[in-house]
């Protein structure tokens, strides 16, 4: 047992408990300082206070997996997926700021063409693969969502 | 008289016209369905319109089919890519997409199929024969019951953590939080908005829902599609093929008989949760595949199989979602009232053409209430035989290689979400709840709780002050009525016994 | 039973009346393009503002010109659909379509970069007459059974709503203010939850606009107690007014059709006699009896005075419950 709590800091769940905690405690600690007006019925502080507990006794109840020695692994390729992660959005967000700069048409195609080149090496190559078919998929995205449901698209809205 | 009209109805439903447009509309569901963020709901309000072109019983067929393909069609990506297409195909991604990852998608997708089909036919008898009694019993659910039915459904968690509860308390928690965002729906001040007032709405589920789930599960398969690559430079001896597909055995991924009877009890668990679920008004079709998932499991013989991709996961949650389709007409056909946003798009309709939803409709407009019921019931024929015929021809489409798919998939899942509310911050939700999924994997959180949480909370919130409101602040309120006492007794009874059957399973 | 059809055939067809409504007649030195206009509604499909706006775009094309389509922004809660509007060129082709809940109270409860003079109205469809309803088995019946009941057992009665502060809550709180009486407000999420609780018992009395239960009223399955507006609702004619009553308490929400104050005077007035005269055509009023819109426009001199007016009242009740300051 003693040997499981002073390994307990090694171990990646000690980490997860610990941020769930402090949510927790943090949105607390808003609910009592913050600027929340009451209202009927409980008021609107009383559900996000219940989750904020809620969260806090998790946060306990994962620290007391770890010290009977359940946790998770630490994961794989954490910096590989966070990238990717991050990039979409960045690419999502650019997909959408271009549409409303240069067009559905354009911005979609430069969008999957740019990505699938991203993706396979030596893309030239596999020109059939990289090129025609986001061009297609372009032409499919563009016959259903600007003739067939015809979205009100941004114009210049995000930024 | 009785005999007259359904001869007539008998005609206008099975004219050929009608028929072509009830297998346009699910070829369009199941197509649209399938797409992130885009639902049969969304069709179905575009297409409104269509109202004032053509006659009501091609009008209605037309909806109608969108409505059923899109029920289904939810599951084709949910299935093939682990990204649920609807917000009611959440519960089906849980085993489904561990299914196709075994290397049997078409398996879960003809169960998908099938349960859906099964739940969805149920449901439409149900409204054509018991519409009045269960509008009844739906009525007599107030605050008080409602409440009782979301804490009840909060206790399915347990069945969704995969082992992990402490980490799955924890996300229904952050699930909860999420919900409360925005404008506080009795009070009406602002909540947890940061000072951004664009979230004054609050969050959207099909924003959240696709992100938690999709995005990141995206974000995931494009950063392995990504170190492939890097792999593959180092690697540079071994040819890929130049084919599109990658290798996939079709002919050992035949669901048979005996699979299909397996998963029969969780069907009928889906298909009665869902019909009872469809019929109140407000629940909703995600609720209903999620309590329908979280039955089946308990009542299964394989219970561990759940997550790991069971294909009476699958049957239990389809067959949830899709058995809610006809219920939730229910109360707008007995009393006028629209118990679900697809509920409210019919009502549209009938307006529109000049019919007013209620008690009256059946008898004002019988020829054309009867033709939608037949329609209502041969339109899961068309659904079967079209998607049977479409299935083969879509899963291909997921088996194609996925850095050429996944780029696509990602632009549909933007544009369907933006196109869903005509919303700019829904992308932004979007893209953000895409990322904290992510994050979320990573360390091993389970996801569907969150999902849980936030579907039930705003309903659970509002019932539970609406309660107090209306009992003066007495908590003994919320014991005034035999339904509620009932719902937890019932979820007594089942900690206490399962509690029980753990112990001795270990 | 008749319909309006132009019954088309085909599988295209489908995607073609959706979409393209009728082919355009240019009317001559039309100050728009070719652009389709955009009806903007705040609201999510299916509601009343949604079918009455539907109403125009199936008849205005063949006045206006360009093509109609509505769309549905609810995100933000409808102040997405104001900011898409206030952004959008102005050129007349991206108009608002709201009641007053988005424009002239989120103008005073919520952070907004605009003022209510930054909108111009240029035509309003018709006014909407909040109505006071409850059960028929139920024993306040009447006007003054509510009276009665509140003022024997202050704060007894529950009242449902659907969202605080709109345009079902807010002729309540005027009430409450003029008579000095105490119920207890239940927010609800919608028309749809209120009347399932008055139906089932759960609440007493709740609010909603006439045309959702006009039949319903007329076969005796529910019970219209009163309507806060000066004349009484032409499909609840048996239904007294508060004033009637003699309370003095009026609140019409009216549903308009609205431009950014930058579009020029001459494409709001083009745009105001396409759509009067489209909704005077016999299609339109057709349509509009087939779906209980109630239409009466109002060109965009009387709809400016009536919003402006809008804005004055809604001020007061604001700043008399402390909303404002």
């Amino acid at each position: 047992m003693r040997s499981a709590i002073s390994t307990a800091f090694t171990r990646l769940d000690f980490y997860t408990g610990l941020v769930t905690i402090l949510v927790g405690a943090i949105g607390l600690l808003d609910i009592a300082y913050g600027s929340w007006r009451p209202g009927p019925g409980l008021g609107p502080h009383a559900f996000p206070q219940l989750a904020y507990i809620t969260l806090i006794i998790a946060g306990l109840a994962i620290w007391v997996d770890v010290i009977r020695g359940k946790s998770d692994e630490h994961p794989e390729n954490l910096r590989a997926i966070l990238i990717t992660g991050v990039g979409l959005v960045a690419i999502g967000m650019g997909m959408f700021w271009l549409i409303g700069k240069l067009g559905l048409i354009v911005s979609v195609a430069a969008t999957l063409i740019g990505s699938s080149f991203l993706l396979t090496r030596d893309p030239l190559r596999h020109w059939p693969s990289t090129i025609v078919v986001p061009i297609i998929a372009t032409a499919v995205i563009w016959l259903l969502f600007v003739q067939l449901i015809n979205i009100p698209l941004p114009r210049g809205l995000l930024f | 008289m009785m005999l007259e009209a359904f001869v007539d109805a008998l005609h206008l439903a099975f004219s050929p016209e009608v028929i072509l447009y009830v297998a346009i509309g699910v070829f369009m569901g199941v197509t649209l369905g399938a797409i992130p963020g885009l639902s049969g709901d969304m069709a179905i309000a575009i297409l409104l319109p269509i109202v004032f072109f053509l006659e009501p019983a091609a009008a209605l067929g037309l909806l109608t089919g969108i409505y059923k393909g899109g029920m289904f069609g939810g599951s084709i990506s949910a299935i093939s890519f682990g990204v649920p297409g609807t917000p009611g195909s959440a519960a089906t991604a849980i085993d489904g997409y561990q299914a196709k990852l075994k290397g049997y998608p078409n398996k879960a997708l003809n169960t998908a199929l099938y349960s859906s089909v099964i739940g969805d036919t149920t449901s439409d008898f149900v409204l054509i024969f018991l519409a009045l009694p269960l509008a009844i019993v739906a009525l007599t659910f107030g605050p008080v019951e409602f409440f009782a039915l979301y804490a009840f459904s909060l206790l399915l968690i347990s069945a969704l953590t995969k082992g992990k509860v402490a980490k799955g308390v924890a996300m229904a928690a952050l699930g909860i939080l999420l919900a409360m965002i925005g404008r506080d729906p009795i009070g009406g001040s602002l909540r947890l908005t940061f000072g951004i007032p664009e979230l004054a709405g609050g969050l959207a589920l099909i924003p959240v829902l696709v992100g938690i789930f999709a995005v990141s599960e995206l974000i995931i398969q494009l950063a392995k599609a990504w170190m492939e690559r890097a792999r593959r430079i180092v690697d540079d001896t071994k040819q890929q093929a130049q084919s599109l597909l990658g290798d996939y055995d079709a002919s050992k991924d035949k669901l048979s008989f005996a699979e299909f009877r397996a998963t029969m009890r969780a069907t009928w668990i889906g298909t009665t949760m869902g019909t009872l679920i469809g019929a109140l008004p407000g629940a909703g079709s995600s609720l209903a595949a999620f309590i329908s998932y979280g039955l089946a499991q308990r009542f299964s013989r394989k219970p561990d199989e759940f997550g790991k991709g069971s294909l009476e996961g699958v049957a239990a949650a389809e067959a949830g979602n899709s058995a809610t389709s006809g219920s939730t007409l229910i109360p707008l056909f007995a009393f006028g009232i629209p118990g679900s946003a697809t509920a409210a798009l019919f009502g549209a309709a009938f307006i529109l053409m000049g019919m007013t939803p209620g008690p009256s409709l059946i008898n004002d407009h019988t020829e054309v209430i009867y033709a939608l019921f037949l329609i209502l019931i041969y339109a899961n024929i068309i659904n079967l035989g079209l998607s049977h015929f479409l299935l083969p021809l879509y899963s291909k489409i997921a088996m194609i290689k996925s850095r050429i798919l996944l780029p696509i998939v990602c632009v549909l899942a933007i544009l369907g979400t933006f196109a869903a509310g005509n919303s700019v911050i829904d992308v932004w939700v979007l893209l953000f709840a895409g990322l904290l999924g992510v994050v979320l994997r990573i360390y091993n959180f389970p996801l569907a709780p969150l999902i849980l949480g936030f579907i039930v909370a705003p309903g659970a919130e509002r019932a539970l002050r609406q309660s107090l409101l209306i009992g003066r602040g007495e908590w003994t309120h919320l014991l005034s009525s035999p339904i509620a006492l009932g719902l937890y007794a019932v979820a007594a009874i089942m900690i206490f016994t399962f509690t029980i059957v753990m112990r001795e399973r270990k | 039973m008749f319909h309006i059809t132009s019954k088309l055939k085909g599988s295209t067809a489908v995607i073609a009346t959706a979409t393209m409504v009728l082919a355009p007649v240019f009317a001559s030195a039309s100050p728009l393009g070719s652009d389709p206009i955009r009806l903007v509604i705040p609201f999510g499909p299916g509601g009343g503002s949604d079918i009455t706006a539907r109403v125009l775009s199936a008849t205005a094309p063949e006045f206006c010109g360009p093509r109609i389509d509505v769309v549905s922004m609810s995100g933000a809660a409808g102040l997405e659909a104001v900011n898409f509007v206030r952004s959008a060129p102005a050129n007349g082709h991206t108009l608002l379509v709201s009641d007053y809940g988005p424009v002239v109270t989120s103008g005073f409860v919520d952070e907004v970069d605009w003022s209510h003079d930054d909108w111009q109205p240029v035509m309003n469809f018709t006014e909407w007459l909040p109505t006071v309803y409850t059960r028929p088995d139920h024993d306040i019946q009447t006007i003054e059974d509510w009276v009665a009941a509140a003022e024997s057992d202050p704060g007894s009665i529950t009242f449902g709503h659907a969202n605080p502060l709109g345009l079902v809550h807010l002729p309540l709180i005027l009430f409450e203010m003029e008579t000095g009486l105490e119920n207890i407000h239940v927010p609800t999420s919608g028309g749809g939850e209120t009347r399932s609780l008055i139906m089932g018992g759960h609440i007493d009395l709740g609010m909603t606009l006439p045309a959702s239960i006009a039949s319903e009223v007329a076969s005796g399955e529910l019970t219209a107690l009163g309507v806060f507006s000066e004349e009484r609702s032409a499909v609840l004619p048996d239904t007294p007014t508060f004033r009637e009553a003699g309370y003095d308490v009026v609140l019409p929400a009216w549903l308009m059709v609205i431009a950014t104050s930058d579009v020029p005077a001459e494409t709001v007035e083009f745009l105001q006699d396409c759509f009067m005269e489209a909704l005077a055509s016999p299609t339109a009023v057709a349509m509009s009896d087939r779906v209980n819109a109630g239409i009466e426009p109002m060109n965009s001199e009387d709809s400016t005075a009536l919003y402006q007016a809008t804005v004055t009242s809604i001020e007061g009740i604001l700043r008399n419950i402390g909303e404002i300051d």
